[in-house]
């Protein structure tokens, strides 16, 4: 009974003991590793300073200036060129001006061309937009069709990746 | 098999029971000792877990520290920065290689340097001698390519300026050793060489485009008319912050040894000049805003005025009477020293300390002069301040006050200090002193404005903005008296002058007539258009909207007096 006690202690030992050598043998190479970074980092961030500068120094207005009036054929503009509102520009009276921050404006996203939209929801923007519609044969069709499915499976994959990626995280 | 009871009995017993009670003994010790270990490993486990454990702790530094923080415009376009740039030194004592030898090839790779110069640097009997500094890095690989352990590169830090000349007079500049000599460098040099601030550069009011648009327009006109000087700051009024501050001739501050001379000096701060005209702007708020005069009132400037010992004349006479409208917008220096006269000393020397023409101003650096006053406040004194003379401020001083002329009356300390865009929406409500009501901030507005489109700053008209200003020529003291040839010609400008956002202020010192403005020197024909050029640039770049139509207030009764214009 000692005998087997006195060997599962011995092997608890040496396992552990490895564990440790082990574990520290890791965390002294990753603090190599991070030293090593830490130094590019410097290196890097030294480099980005002198490009800053180098940067400052090219974008002079002055030097801007000589090379707009050698490569460029523009004058600077007069400020008859300005106008403050659409109301300078036309004669007409009735012209109603719609305040909106220029900022305001709707994320951009990808979206589908104009001759594969098949309806659009808004019946305010139906009526505008009156697409003309082009005649395509069957074929053409089945073709489109294809694609379509394709563009949204390849979207969905995209998202269900993108899911999978923030759960990992 | 059945347990063998042994017993021994006797003396033998006692001595195996002492030896128990002493094994038993031991035994409770050490439990006692691994309890204690037990109790404090769970105690250490379990209740103060200590979270820092986890995490090892940060003993390597990735921050880049540099002995000066760089300073920034107000966009963030680096001003001054610090590189670290190698140098070349010899250490005689470990030349492996004769100077001789080594002198041609040392000379070779500085294209400024003579191979007798390279020899004498490299024969030197000190242990440590500099050869070159700042070199480059193709440099300093031909240097390692000689490979002589004598000849040493080390890194060591030079303050840069990108921006050149431009900004030499607020920046300063640093001498060899990074020591700073004037400027702001001077001024912040504790939060510049603060090592826990090395990363967060000092964000500066300046624009640099402003900053080059006025500097170009006071070199171009400073040629035109062969000044000895020119300065011009462009002020933000609602906020009080200087978006640019130009004095020439200025210096190159990446040449370590500063300004030279003291024509050299920075106009803007140090330089105290009789302003002239400009003043009659304060004279006249002082005397609206005291109730002292209304519009209406008029003045006889008929014929010249005899104060004390001096007569006093007009630039542009006009021989009649004049209401107060037309003494400001044809600058009459007799209607004025009479309005002067009306508001009394004690009100006009009140008014002025209020406007802080009678100290030095608070802006962030340290070459700035104090005002030159009148030793004594007579008659005489009270009438030639009242439009300009005899006494003797910075233009920043004349340019601060003139802002709080128009932007409703409060008196904002000029800053070379970026405000931060929300604070600052805030902070210029309450900071700044009022100085005067703001219904006679918009009555002066509205004199601003006649005096460019009818007066004597008509050169500065912009085709659609609204600009108003006031000019001022003014004769310069020279030894003791005064020099009709040498002037100093100023213009202090705002626009838009309906909501007031930009003061623009130029001075020319001691312009040259030109056949062009027929040999005239006042600010009206040498100033103005510049300052009209000057807003031509800045405004739409500041995104000031043009104006199609000009309204016009007090025109009507610039008329009453029959104005034979």
């Amino acid at each position: 009974m000692i005998k087997v006690f006195a060997a599962f202690a011995i092997l608890t030992v040496m396992i552990s003991t490895a564990s440790v050598y082990n574990l520290k043998q890791a965390t002294y190479d990753l603090e190599e590793k991070k030293r090593d970074i830490s130094a590019q980092i410097l290196k890097d961030r030294e480099a980005i300073k002198v490009l800053k500068a180098e940067m400052a120094y090219l974008s002079r207005p002055e030097r801007l200036e000589r090379l707009g009036r050698r490569h460029l054929a523009l004058e600077s503009t007069d400020t008859e060129q300005i106008a403050a509102d659409i109301t300078e520009l036309t004669v007409r009276d009735n012209v109603q001006l719609v305040k909106m921050p220029v900022d305001n404006f709707q994320l951009l996203l990808p979206r589908q061309k104009p001759s594969t939209i098949v309806a659009v929801n808004n019946p305010q923007t139906r009526n505008i937009t009156s697409l003309p519609k082009v005649e395509k044969s069957a074929t053409q069709k089945a073709e489109n069709r294809k694609l379509e499915q394709r563009q949204q499976e390849s979207r969905q994959q995209s998202l269900y990746d993108r899911i999978l990626a923030k759960l990992g995280n | 098999m059945k347990p063998i009871d042994l017993r021994v009995e006797g003396i033998r017993q006692g001595a195996i029971e002492v030896a128990r009670n002493r094994l038993i003994f031991v035994m409770a010790l050490f439990s006692l000792g691994f309890l204690t270990l037990i109790v404090k490993l769970v105690s250490v486990g379990v209740f103060q877990a200590d979270g820092s454990a986890y995490y090892h702790t940060d003993n390597v530094n990735t921050s880049l520290l540099m002995a000066r923080a760089d300073i920034v415009d107000r966009n963030g376009v680096i001003l001054a920065t610090n590189l670290k740039t190698p140098s070349l030194a010899v250490v005689p004592a470990k030349l492996k290689t004769s100077p001789e030898e080594l002198a041609p090839r040392v000379a070779a790779i500085f294209p400024d340097m003579s191979e007798e110069k390279a020899f004498k640097l490299l024969s030197t009997t000190r242990p440590h001698t500099w050869i070159k500094r700042t070199l480059t890095p193709k440099q300093v690989f031909e240097i390692k390519k000689i490979g002589d352990p004598g000849l040493v590169t080390s890194d060591a830090e030079k303050r840069i300026y990108p921006q050149g000349r431009l900004l030499s007079h607020i920046l300063g500049s640093v001498d060899i050793d990074n020591k700073p000599s004037s400027g702001v460098e001077a001024y912040f040099n504790d939060q510049l060489i603060d090592p826990s601030k090395s990363e967060s550069p000092l964000a500066l009011s300046i624009d640099i485009r402003l900053q080059y648009i006025l500097n170009q327009e006071l070199a171009t006109y400073k040629e035109m008319f062969s000044a000895i000087g020119a300065a011009g700051i462009i002020l933000d009024v609602t906020t009080g912050e200087v978006l640019a501050l130009s004095s020439l001739p200025d210096f190159d501050p990446n040449d370590t040894s500063g300004p030279q001379n003291v024509n050299e000096m920075n106009r803007v701060l140090q330089g105290d000049y009789e302003l002239g005209s400009g003043f009659k702007t304060f004279t006249l708020a002082s005397a609206l805003d005291n109730k002292v005069v209304s519009l209406a009132d008029r003045y006889d400037a008929t014929k010249p005025v005899r104060v004390a010992n001096f007569t006093i004349h007009d630039d542009h006479p006009k021989s009649r009477w004049l209401n107060v409208p037309e003494i400001f917008v044809y600058s009459s220096n007799i209607g004025t020293l009479k309005i002067a006269q009306d508001i009394g000393v004690e009100r006009q020397i009140a008014f002025f300390d209020k406007l802080g023409l009678f100290t030095k101003s608070d802006i962030e650096v340290y070459e700035k002069s104090t005002p030159l006053l009148p030793r004594q406040w007579g008659p005489t004194e009270l009438a030639t301040t009242a439009y300009g003379h005899g006494i003797a401020v910075t233009p920043l001083h004349l340019a601060s006050g003139v802002a709080a002329m128009v932007n409703g009356g409060r008196l904002i300390p000029a800053t070379l200090l970026r405000k931060n865009n929300d604070i600052a929406q805030s902070v210029s409500q309450d900071l700044g002193t009022q100085v005067i009501s703001p219904a006679t901030s918009e009555i002066m507005r509205n004199l601003l404005h006649l005096v460019v489109e009818y007066g004597t700053g008509k050169n500065a008209k912009v085709d659609g903005y609204l600009v108003g200003g006031k000019t001022g020529t003014a004769i310069k003291a020279v030894n003791g008296g005064y020099n009709d040839k040498a002037v100093i010609s100023s213009l202090v400008s705002v626009f838009p002058i309906d909501k007031p956002k930009y003061l623009v202020f130029a001075m020319l010192d001691e312009p040259k007539g030109i056949k062009e403005t027929y040999n005239l020197i006042t600010a009206g024909m040498t100033v103005a258009p510049m300052v009209g050029n000057i807003i031509k640039r800045v405004g739409p770049l500041m995104g000031v909207m043009p104006r199609k139509e000009d309204e016009m207030y007090f025109k009507d009764l610039m008329l009453i007096s029959g104005t034979d214009e």
